[in-house]
């Protein structure tokens, strides 16, 4: 495996609400190799958006990093607010959920595609248009030299989504973050920006860090995944390991309760409980009020331990052991 | 059942706004206000442009020999004033001082406020507090009392007026633009656009402030109607535009002492004018704010 393009390293973040401090990230540890795809799982509020913001900056005014490193290209981002600047749009870029409110509305889209392009590298506005239209050609938008004058409300929401996409890749970064970009679009059309995606990263070779909730997008796009359960890293290691052996009881739980389409007819099994409020969360495990497996020993502080080749779970009792 | 399929026969089409050309769209709209804001307005811009060829006498040429003629007279439309000076020549020209100064005395507070109020809103913490209280400081004084009150310690002249109505109606602006700010600033484009590293004077130039302007630019009409009554006035006071400068304010003042000798139309003819212009303007703006509401 390649040297990783970003590493996040016992990442902590809190939020402060109504004076009191909730830690939103507890330790998170997770590389994207460099071209490599990671994908970042885990129910709502499990910190995956939260985790993605940080790495390029955008958290919301009430959040605090308070340890950990993020190191993109061999530079610790969180040391050094000038350099992550200087990589926002040409070594980081980011799509987001809901490609209707991430363009802006008044704006033609040509122009949007290109604002970083002109803005790094002081292209003129004859040359911005013209890039303008060969990026929405490689990203699939038919008839691009009348698109891209259009404005974001004349477009259908996967076209919007390939125009996100376009001004993403617009000054070649090494890594895309991904904001569940195809949650709000509909199932043809999310199949359709996952090709897209999984072809730009073979013909650019940008990496992805792809979060959602949808276990089938990320056995599609991603070669790693990393499974986030209440602001903790669950499980880490590659797809195809941890979604046909989940060590973790949660990962598990969570692939149970998923259907697949071309799996075996069976019973979803849902989890019992629900996820606890960050500001209640247990000492110990997070998951062990919910988890089938939990002992008085899952009450103790857990950490990941390294169980293969790139491959961590933090759990006291690993499905594979118990069996 | 009846009352819905009978809602459901006959739906409400409204007609879709076609072109971004709104020229056309007026007339099938019948937007009565914009017409007559367009005509009134329009009419008054084309005749001060148009000064030099509608009069032959200087607006400040005296003339001992024709004083206080009647409208109507030989050779004088609208008569002549106390020092035989053309009526309409000074009404005209007058329209030029006023317009211009009236636009320019609209167009820089509503840039330095529109710029302030996303500052505010994009920012906020103590940027926001600092600026805000200051609005809070100038709107507590009466609007006149403080203009009037910069013109006299500024001193008279163009300047002066453009330095006066500045400082007291960015605020207007300021308010409206910061509000909507705000909200803009949550928006995702906004987290987007800082996450392709667009500097941050890029971000509130390009993507904050185009989006914010709608309000205020109905404000601007409203504002160019009360610049016209300011600067009038500030001139029937003596203040402001500088004497001989045709100014339908001075025109007024210089009128007034002659009313009750019976030559009322001094005051009258540049008192109508102005009324008309207003109305024109707020005409004018009501039309375009229930455009830019149409379209919103």
């Amino acid at each position: 495996m390649s040297d990783p393009i970003l590493q996040i390293n016992d990442l902590c973040v809190s939020l402060r609400q109504h004076g009191r401090k909730i830690n939103v990230l507890d330790h998170v540890t997770l590389d994207v190799p460099a071209g490599g795809a990671e994908g970042l799982v885990g129910e709502s509020g499990s910190g995956k958006s939260m985790t993605l913001r940080s790495v390029i900056g955008l958290l919301p005014k009430n959040a605090q990093v308070d340890s950990g490193e993020i190191i993109f290209d061999g530079d610790n981002l969180l040391a050094d607010p000038r350099k992550l600047r200087s990589i926002r749009g040409t070594g980081i870029s980011m799509i987001f959920q809901e490609p209707a409110v991430a363009l802006n509305p008044i704006m033609r889209v040509g122009e949007q595609i290109t604002d970083g392009l002109q803005e790094h590298f002081g292209l003129d506005s004859r040359q911005a248009r013209n890039q303008a239209i060969e990026l929405m050609g490689q990203v699939g938008i038919v008839d691009p030299e009348h698109r891209v004058d259009a404005y974001p409300f004349e477009l259908s929401g996967g076209m919007r989504q390939r125009v996100m996409i376009a001004s993403a890749i617009a000054c070649k970064p090494k890594l895309i973050l991904c904001d569940e970009p195809t949650t709000a679009l509909d199932v043809t059309v999310q199949e359709q920006v996952i090709d897209l995606l999984t072809s730009l990263r073979r013909e650019m070779g940008i990496a992805l860090l792809y979060v959602t909730h949808d276990m089938a997008v990320v056995a599609n796009i991603c070669e790693t995944v990393t499974v986030l359960y209440s602001g903790q890293v669950m499980e880490r290691g590659s797809v195809h390991d941890v979604f046909a052996h989940p060590d973790h009881p949660y990962t598990a739980a969570l692939l149970h309760s998923t259907p697949l389409i071309d799996g075996p007819a069976k019973r979803l099994e849902p989890i019992p409980g629900t996820a606890p409020l960050l500001s209640e969360r247990p000492d110990g495990c997070p998951f062990a009020p919910r988890c089938s497996y939990a002992t008085s020993a899952c009450t103790g502080i857990v950490h990941p331990v390294r169980i293969g080749h790139s491959r961590f779970i933090s759990c006291t009792h690993p499905l594979d052991k118990e069996a | 059942m009846s009352t819905i399929a009978k809602s459901a026969a006959i739906p409400t089409v409204k007609e879709p706004l076609l072109n971004r050309i709104a020229f056309p769209e007026f007339l099938r709209r019948g937007n009565l206000q914009l017409w007559l804001g367009v005509v009134i307005v329009g009419f008054i811009v084309l005749c001060a442009i148009c000064a030099p060829l509608l009069t032959r006498y200087s607006p400040t040429d005296q003339d001992m020999t024709a004083v206080l003629l009647e409208p109507g007279s030989a050779g004088h439309v609208l008569g002549t004033d106390n020092l035989g000076r053309d009526v309409l020549s000074r009404l005209l020209y007058g329209a030029r001082t006023d317009l211009s100064v009236t636009l320019i005395a609209a167009i820089i507070p509503f840039v330095a406020g529109s710029l302030i109020g996303a500052l505010c809103g994009y920012f906020g913490k103590w940027f926001d507090v600092i600026v805000m209280r200051l609005a809070d400081i100038v709107t507590a004084f009466p609007f006149y009392v403080l203009v009037i009150a910069l013109v006299f310690a500024i001193g008279n002249g163009t300047k002066s007026i453009y330095i006066a109505i500045s400082a007291v109606s960015w605020v207007a602006y300021a308010r409206i633009v910061r509000g909507e700010a705000m909200v803009v600033r949550r928006k995702e484009f906004i987290d987007a656009c800082v996450s392709s590293g667009l500097p941050t004077w890029m971000i509130i130039l390009r993507h904050v402030l185009p989006n914010t302007l709608s309000q205020s630019v109905v404000y601007v009409m409203s504002d160019i109607v009360m610049n016209v009554n300011v600067i009038v006035t500030l001139s029937f006071f003596g203040l402001g535009i500088v004497p001989p400068t045709p100014d339908w304010g001075q025109m007024m003042s210089d009128g007034q002492q002659f009313i009750l000798s019976g030559s009322s139309w001094l005051t009258l003819i540049p008192g109508l004018t102005v009324v008309l212009f207003s109305l024109g303007l707020s005409f004018l703006g009501d039309g375009l704010s229930n455009i830019i509401k149409a379209r919103s």
